[in-house]
């Protein structure tokens, strides 16, 4: 009986163990099991005597850590079962990850065939390599919050053959709060309305999938008001953002109104606050066309420079280093003209990106003395021009992106040519040391193709950069134009453009970013687009059912002022200046070329140095920690000021103006609007009934108002 | 100090000399393991149509008598005669994993060291030839990677966890630890007539204690990535062996150089970097040549007074764990990961 048991045992169709492979079987097995994650062996330092490539980049060197060093320990090719490989995730012995892998799992019986055949990596070059991952459905509506979704992954290899990798793949839920996904069966249960992503990881690559449920099942509800824009309904930004309200369900606020658009538009495009003479003259314009005009009026306005200026210094991160002041100021100026000029952006950042020579007279020079270093040059510029953070690639290939080792010490290898002195110039014997090899690195377009030393690679790469097709350079700025006049990015954080951090809209990212490269790089012709549409005018008051909407545009995100914003704009309603070192009085804030100059104000609002990057996270651009509040409710920004002896209050006060003039014009300096009959009451009542002094009702009056939501936001 | 990088230097003759074994079927034998099967296993391995791999050489050592040579592996001893590489028998061992070897200085006994990964590190003390287990020590919480004798009845051991071991044969419990090394120990010698121990690990860096007293003398941390193996020049019989004074102890780490150190002054001597990690090393029976086994599979032979690789030899497609020169013919023993064991002649590494 036995024997006949053992022949039917020898004759049952098995796979072959010598077809298990490290790179294609056991990688994605580790993988799946989270031994790569950075929490665990994929630290940059390991784990527990063992480091693995974070999330399998690098089989080559996994396969040394795990089948090779330290004698092979890690395998029992004798008994496998006993191989340290094994009995650690299954937890056969003591593990500090836990239980990882099921014993009796097809993953745990994978890795085991691969070891009593003997724990080898096959030699790639002749078998078929992996080339893509394809994952099913890439964007699914789903219509109810029961209906269950199941995704699959197909792996496509270089003959030709595919493979189901479903099992192998890792799903995870950007949000796992709203999305459940049961790993074994890749099955999806979405849990609450929204756009929602789930990435989806098997070898070396990632692929988003977009799925939506919608919040209440029901179309789009346009307001009256909405109906009544004057603005164009067939503006492409409002085609792409209302689809998406209406495919999610969420109704759009009504029209923000001429007054709130008024402060709005000039803030964004001016950082200012809009005067009484400006108002008049909008509102005294033809209805049809005051918000266009007014638009235009703001684009061609000295202060459109000065407030644009400071806005791409701190992408550029200008800031005096320590004896160059002098090239800090040449490059401000610079900057200032090319905005002055309209100069498209695509120049101006070839010109940075090529600049050479003296930088105190050179000014866009002084790029390269922005930050120091080959590799920080190429994390500044990727994160500036590309709009890419490939700063995680400097150890190991990027997790979440295409970006490898080679795109990072490549693109760093281009910088090591210039050598940044007061002089900018061109040098021989800069070299970057690429960890992988020990040896120096290729210079490298990321993403693209290796460049000989005598191809020019920095002239390459520039070119590389602002050309029509490049994937990334238009991307990134209409993104961050989008975000300073929307308040959120398509895409954030605005740094950080990838395949697996998708933008809210993909199309309206893509026809942007085109549109802007139609129109010759041009910066204010893009602000004027946005600005132009429906979604830029709507109002920051919620209705019922978009309350909770921070990323579909359904109504307006108010913005915290900027810090030199918002110093400026203190100063104005006070009529009282704020000093800046030894700048002259009167100085605006807007207008500082160094970070640095001494302030006490905006240093308490929170000002960029901008040694680092400036972006802001979406989270902060609301209302602003806690910290400014205490600033702004407690501190001398206010209080001291609001006390001062030649301010407004006192010359409204001398005047002898009466408390209803002095709210009623408080109201239109700060909030750019009119005060209702009710706050008018409200005030009237508060400065009659109680018994204090006169001027000290009023400092508390202008206290309440400039501490109020409604004033220190962009609304 | 003299620091000499070899990777610049130029060998027009190297090339010439680079033998490939891989072809001389006299030279080289893949071992087969000996470990018995159960019933069980046999139907296993039928169900899952291959049998179980061979297991890599970890370890090698001659006999004192230079007849045989003895290759540590998992959970077995092979002893193979020598020049013939033919299998003589076998030593059983408890050890699941065996990972260094070495005789006490009269030849009358073998330590074989390993253990169980992450559990347990074990010393077998064998009488030889006979084979017959004498003592078992159990201490280390990982297994020893290396294992060196000071005197007939005292020998030291470097683990895994982290710890240094000095033990008499006999005794249970180890007479001292020796904790300063932040990861595991790859590499133990003695120096200084047994007064002295050089310990290489993970941690990049090689110490230096007294075996007296336990205490941490020096830390040598030229090193850039751990510390692979460690190994004490003979003392020279030649022209040159006069002025020998200072004990000087080559290390091969996988910041791919080799360093020549006199630990009792802490001086690194002169150094060689080269485009493979070297994972083994053994020197000339009179201390003139270097032999570095790498992960390329070849075997490089180093000019000591120069650090000039004189030579790359050809051994493997594999990994090499273990190399060991014969005591008096110069001739080397190389084993691989793939479990093949290759002889080389001393002819073939110096290029003579």
């Amino acid at each position: 009986m036995f024997i006949w048991w053992m022949l039917f045992v020898a004759v049952l169709p098995v796979e072959s163990n010598a077809d298990v492979d490290f790179d294609h079987d056991v990688m994605p097995v580790l993988t799946k099991a989270g031994c790569n994650t950075g929490a665990c062996h994929g630290a940059a330092i390991g784990r527990g005597g063992l480091k693995l490539s974070l999330y399998g980049s690098d089989p080559v060197a996994d396969y040394r850590a795990i089948a090779l060093e330290l004698k092979g320990r890690r395998v029992n090719l004798l008994e496998p079962e006993q191989s340290l490989v094994l009995m650690k995730p299954t937890e056969a012995m003591e593990h500090g990850g836990g239980f990882r892998l099921d014993p009796e799992s097809e993953a745990a019986a994978r890795l085991r065939q691969w070891i009593q055949a003997g724990a080898e990596r096959h030699n790639l070059e002749l078998r078929p390599k992996f080339s893509r991952l394809e994952v099913s459905p890439s964007s699914v509506v789903i219509r109810h919050p029961d209906q269950r979704l199941n995704l699959k992954a197909i792996a496509h290899f270089s003959d030709g053959s595919v493979r189901n990798v479903t099992r192998q793949t890792v799903f995870i839920a950007e949000d796992p709060v709203a999305v459940e996904i049961d790993s074994k069966t890749a099955e999806v249960r979405v849990l609450r309305g929204g756009r929602h992503v789930v990435i989806a990881r098997y070898l070396s690559q990632v692929k988003p999938v977009e799925i939506i449920l919608p919040f209440r099942g029901s179309s789009v509800k346009v307001s009256t008001d909405e109906q009544k824009q004057v603005f164009d309904q067939k503006h492409f930004i409002d085609r792409a953002v209302n689809d998406l309200l209406a495919t999610l369900g969420i109704p759009i606020s009504g029209d923000a109104g001429d007054d709130v658009f008024l402060r709005r538009v000039t803030l964004n495009l001016t950082g200012r606050l809009p005067d009484a003479e400006m108002r008049q003259a909008f509102l005294a314009d033809d209805e049809s066309k005051r918000r266009i005009d007014l638009v235009d009026r703001l684009l061609n306005s000295d202060e459109f420079t000065e407030y644009w200026t400071l806005q791409l210094a701190k992408l550029l991160r200008i800031h005096a280093q320590p004896g160059n002041e002098i090239g800090t100021q040449r490059y401000h100026e610079w900057l200032q003209r090319q905005i002055a000029e309209n100069v498209g952006y695509d120049v101006i950042a070839k010109k940075i990106l090529t600049a050479k020579g003296d930088t105190h007279q050179v000014g866009p020079a002084n790029f390269y003395r922005t930050v120091s270093g080959a590799r920080e040059q190429a994390e500044f510029t990727s994160e500036l021009f590309m709009g890419t953070r490939l700063r995680c690639a400097n150890c190991h290939d990027h997790p979440l992106d295409q970006w490898t080792q080679d795109d990072y010490h490549g693109l760093a290898s281009v910088f090591a040519k210039i050598r940044s002195g007061q002089n900018v110039e061109a040098s021989d014997n800069g070299q970057v040391i690429h960890p992988k090899t020990g040896k120096n690195a290729r210079p490298r377009i990321p993403g693209v193709k290796f460049v000989d030393a005598s191809d020019q690679p920095l002239t390459t790469f520039a070119n590389w950069l602002v050309a029509d097709q490049n994937p990334y350079f238009a991307r990134a700025i209409v993104n961050r134009l989008w975000k300073s006049m929307m308040g959120r990015g398509l895409v954030e954080p605005a740094d950080d453009l990838r395949a697996t951090n998708p933008a809210t809209h993909p199309k309206l990212l893509k026809k942007l970013a085109d549109d802007f490269v139609e129109h010759g790089f041009d910066l204010r012709h893009t602000l004027r687009l946005i600005a132009a549409s429906s979604a830029y005018a709507r109002s920051s008051d919620s209705i019922s059912g978009n309350e909770s909407d921070v990323r579909y545009y359904s109504h307006r995100i108010g913005q915290l002022m900027e810090p030199e914003v918002l110093a400026d704009a203190i100063s104005d309603v006070l009529g009282i200046s704020e000093p800046y070192g030894d700048k002259p009085l009167g100085t605006r804030a807007v207008m500082l070329v160094n970070p640095q100059t001494e302030s006490a104000t905006l240093d308490a609002l929170g000002r960029c140095a901008r040694k680092d990057s400036c972006e802001v996270p979406v989270s902060l651009t609301g209302t602003g920690g806690l910290t400014l509040k205490l600033h702004l409710f407690n501190g001398p920004i206010l209080n001291q000021r609001i006390a001062g002896g030649n301010g407004r209050l006192s010359r409204l006060i001398a005047e002898g103006k009466t408390n209803e003039a002095i709210v009623e014009e408080y109201y239109r300096v700060a909030l750019s609007r009119p005060v209702t009959e009710i706050e008018q009451r409200f005030w009237s009542q508060q400065l009659k009934e109680t018994n204090g002094e006169r001027r000290s009702l009023l400092e508390d009056f202008v206290w309440s108002l400039l501490t109020c939501k409604e004033f220190v936001t962009n609304h | 100090m003299s620091d000499l990088s070899c990777s610049s230097l130029s060998f027009p003759d190297m090339v010439d000399s680079i033998v490939s074994l891989s072809g001389r079927a006299a030279h080289f034998i893949r071992v087969r393991s000996s470990i018995p099967r159960c019933f069980f296993l046999l139907g296993f391995a039928l169900a899952n149509g291959v049998t179980a791999a061979e297991p890599p050489i970890t370890s090698l050592v001659f006999d004192p008598a230079g007849n045989s040579i003895l290759a540590g592996s998992q959970s077995s001893v092979m002893v193979h005669e020598w020049p013939s590489l033919r299998i003589k028998r076998t030593v059983s061992s408890s050890l699941v994993l065996i990972q260094s070897l070495a005789f006490s200085p009269d030849g009358q006994k073998l330590a074989v060291a390993g253990g169980t990964p992450a559990e347990t590190g074990v010393v077998e003390i064998r009488s030889w030839p006979t084979g017959d287990l004498l003592a078992v020590h159990e201490g280390h919480e990982d297994t020893v990677q290396s294992v060196a004798w000071i005197d007939d009845k005292t020998f030291v051991t470097g683990g895994l966890d982290h710890e240094i071991g000095i033990w008499n044969v006999g005794l249970q419990k180890p007479i001292r630890r020796l904790r300063g090394h932040s990861k595991g120990v790859t590499g133990i010698q003695v120096i200084a007539g047994g007064s002295l121990i050089v310990s290489g690990a993970l941690d990049q860096n090689i110490r230096v204690w007294k075996v007296e007293t336990g205490e941490l003398i020096r830390t040598l941390n030229n090193h850039t990535r751990a510390v692979n193996e460690l190994k004490t020049q003979p003392p020279g019989q030649g022209k040159n062996s006069g002025v020998r004074r200072l004990p000087i102890v080559a290390s091969v780490s996988n910041d791919r150089t080799v360093r020549l150190w006199q630990p009792t002054i802490g001086r690194l001597v002169r150094f060689c970097r080269i485009d493979a990690v070297p994972l083994a090393l053994t020197w000339g029976p009179e201390g003139e040549w270097l032999a570095v086994a790498c992960d390329d599979g070849n075997v490089r032979g180093i000019n000591p007074d120069t650090m000039e690789v004189a030579v790359k030899v050809s051994v493997s497609d594999a990994w090499l764990y273990a190399i060991a020169t014969h005591p008096t013919d110069g001739s080397l023993a190389v084993g691989s990961r793939q479990q093949r064991l290759q002889r080389l002649t001393e002819d073939e590494l110096v290029n003579k």
